[in-house]
């Protein structure tokens, strides 16, 4: 049976990436064609799910990049999916595994500069890889960053909202309250389970595994400040109907608290309209590669990628970045 | 654990084959559901397929083709192309599980494919969870569900197009955009007109586990096949299931049941 296959120039190929007693399951995908430069990019998958992603995301991702002169690897994180075990992971284990695939792909492929691409959790793990440099990555694309630790859940929790004050603000803000009192009689029964459900999140959230949850919210609480000191090239992309977008607006960035429009070098900024979390649809899904791919192509000539969406990323202000390189 | 690629007629199908370190007492090919629900249940199961593997139950999950890790475009695939590749995957595990005895096990559309392929495959055993005993609604909830998106995620005021537009589409031989899958005419065709209890698995034994709540068309299909001789167990079980809520982890009477059933029925022999 294979591990590899081939198609139109690329190769994918199946890898064990070795990470002491949790191995971790990958899936290589090699380029059609030779660049001047070997650039690698790592996916980190978002929250608590596998390599290919809702919709396949993550493997469109992977051909996409290696039909443009790319490595790219995805892998599944310790003890879930297709890796070896099984096991309730934390941030610091999913943190510890991305630093592992890092370090395989970077000496399997020989690269000579890697970027990491992330999505939701994915993007917040890939911040977290710029800690103190450890990993001297060459820069990073973030895609619906989890930056708000009020956005933080877990499997345990059924993914729930676990932040229940969160949710009854962002709640009354959707508004029609009149219209919900006035309908109380007629959905009773609709409003009896909601009701129980806010409870059942309220105890789990406030009983067992807080300390998780704690450290979760922290790690996440902390990306604002990792992306104001990071030095490296850096590209937001929202989807502009996604919730991260309008919290990163509005609770970790707000008036450019975090300094980013001040940086050298401000993060760019793209948001996809109408776009979604994962970007679930055929013209998204298509724009999000061509940001990606437009934004990386520079690196393949030593040369630093550039904005390719700068009114819609300056219009919406997501960072108040200035335009000008 | 060894994850690899196999064929079907030249098509790159991916594969996990969890093998017990012991000569493993049961094969089983995991028939995995369509869409978000292969999503969100892809880590449960694979888990659970690692639990079994410590029971001594061999496990194949894979996907079928223009799926996960499996070549081919969304657009490719459809409910044919889903029981070739089912059947595909039951050849393999033959061939690496020589003399074993070997079940299918699918749930909700996967359900409906394992009963599809296993009066054609034959295997010793069938289970059954939460079948798509009603294609057509189950087509309906699909484009609904896309409906639900557009005015819950992206947050607009009024669907773009109506269900009776995207059904029109289908109906005109276009692709429709299914959260960035492709959902094709052939597909939606081949689902509406599919009838995999036409063929009942004389001689397999089944055990079928239905929501309490899904009633009558599931018993009605069980009692049916009951008629034409074959073994079956219907049970109906009153838990939430994480395709219809959010909550964690497999539903436990679902899998309580199986593997007491699996047990049963090798202790019979």
């Amino acid at each position: 049976m294979a591990a590899k296959s081939a198609g139109a120039g690329m190769t994918t190929e199946l890898v064990t990436i070795p990470n002491g007693r949790w191995p971790l399951h990958g899936v290589l995908h090699r380029p059609a064609h030779t660049a001047q430069r070997r650039v690698g990019v790592l996916i980190v998958q978002e929250s608590y799910n596998t390599k290919f992603g809702p919709h396949r995301i993550f493997v469109r991702l992977g051909e996409a990049l290696s039909q443009g002169g790319f490595h790219a690897l995805r892998y599944d994180n310790r003890g879930t999916c297709d890796s070896e075990g099984f096991l309730d992971i934390t941030f610091e284990d999913r943190l510890a595994d991305s630093e592992t695939a890092l370090a395989y792909f970077r000496e399997s492929c020989q690269l000579e500069a890697v970027i990491v691409w992330g999505l939701c959790m994915g993007a917040t793990v890939a911040a977290h890889l710029t800690r103190g440099r450890r990993t001297g990555i060459d820069g990073l694309v973030l895609c619906s960053i989890l930056a708000d630790p009020r956005d933080a859940s877990l499997p345990q929790l059924g993914y729930a909202n676990v932040d229940v004050g969160e949710f009854l603000k962002d709640s009354w803000r959707r508004g029609d309250w009149w219209g919900k009192v006035r309908r109380v009689g007629q959905r009773f029964s609709h409003y009896r389970r909601v009701l129980g459900r806010l409870a059942v999140v309220w105890v789990r959230a406030h009983v067992s595994p807080k300390s998780e949850l704690a450290r979760l919210r922290a790690a996440i609480q902390q990306v604002g400040r990792l992306l104001a000191r990071y030095e490296g090239p850096c590209l937001l992309i929202f989807g502009e109907k996604d919730e991260t977008l309008a919290h990163f607006q509005e609770r970790v960035n707000p008036g450019d608290r975090l300094g980013l429009a001040r940086k050298p070098r401000p993060p760019d900024v793209v948001i996809i309209g109408e776009g979604d979390h994962t970007f679930a649809s055929r013209e998204q899904m298509t724009e999000l590669l061509r940001v990606t791919l437009d934004w990386l192509t520079p690196l393949q000539h030593g040369r630093r990628p550039a904005m390719v969406n700068r009114d819609r990323g300056v219009g919406h202000g997501v960072s108040a970045a200035p335009v000008a390189e | 654990m060894e994850a690899f690629y196999f064929s079907n007629n030249g098509a790159r199908l991916f594969g996990v084959l969890h093998r017990p370190a012991e000569t493993p007492r049961l094969g089983l090919a995991f028939c995995c559901p369509y869409g978000q629900e292969m999503v969100s249940s892809y880590a449960r199961f694979s888990r659970w397929a690692k639990l079994l593997e410590q029971e001594g139950i061999a496990v194949l999950r894979f996907h079928y083709g223009g799926t996960g890790e499996s070549a081919g475009s969304s657009g490719d695939f459809s409910f044919e192309s889903a029981c070739a590749d089912t059947e595909a995957a039951v050849i393999c595990l033959r061939e690496r599980l020589a003399g074993t005895p070997l079940g299918l096990f699918g749930y909700r559309f996967g359900a409906t494919v394992a009963a599809r392929v296993a009066s054609r495959v034959r295997p010793d055993m069938l289970v059954l969870w939460a079948p798509v005993v009603d294609p057509a609604a189950y087509l309906r909830e699909l484009l609904r569900l896309r409906l639900t998106k557009e005015l819950v995620h992206q947050r607009q005021g009024h669907v773009k197009v109506t269900r009776r537009e995207l059904v029109e589409q289908l109906e005109a031989g276009q692709c429709i955009d299914l959260f960035g899958d492709d959902l094709s005419p052939v597909f939606y065709s081949q689902l509406l007109e599919a009838n995999p209890w036409a063929e009942p698995p004389v001689g397999v034994k089944v055990l079928w586990l239905a929501r309490a709540q899904e009633g009558r068309p599931g018993a009605d299909k069980a009692r049916h096949w009951q008629q034409v001789q074959v073994a079956i167990d219907y049970r109906a079980i009153p838990e939430i299931v994480f395709w219809e809520e959010d909550p964690p982890g497999l539903p436990e009477r679902f899998t309580q049941e199986t593997a007491a059933w699996l047990q049963k029925v090798q202790a019979q022999g």
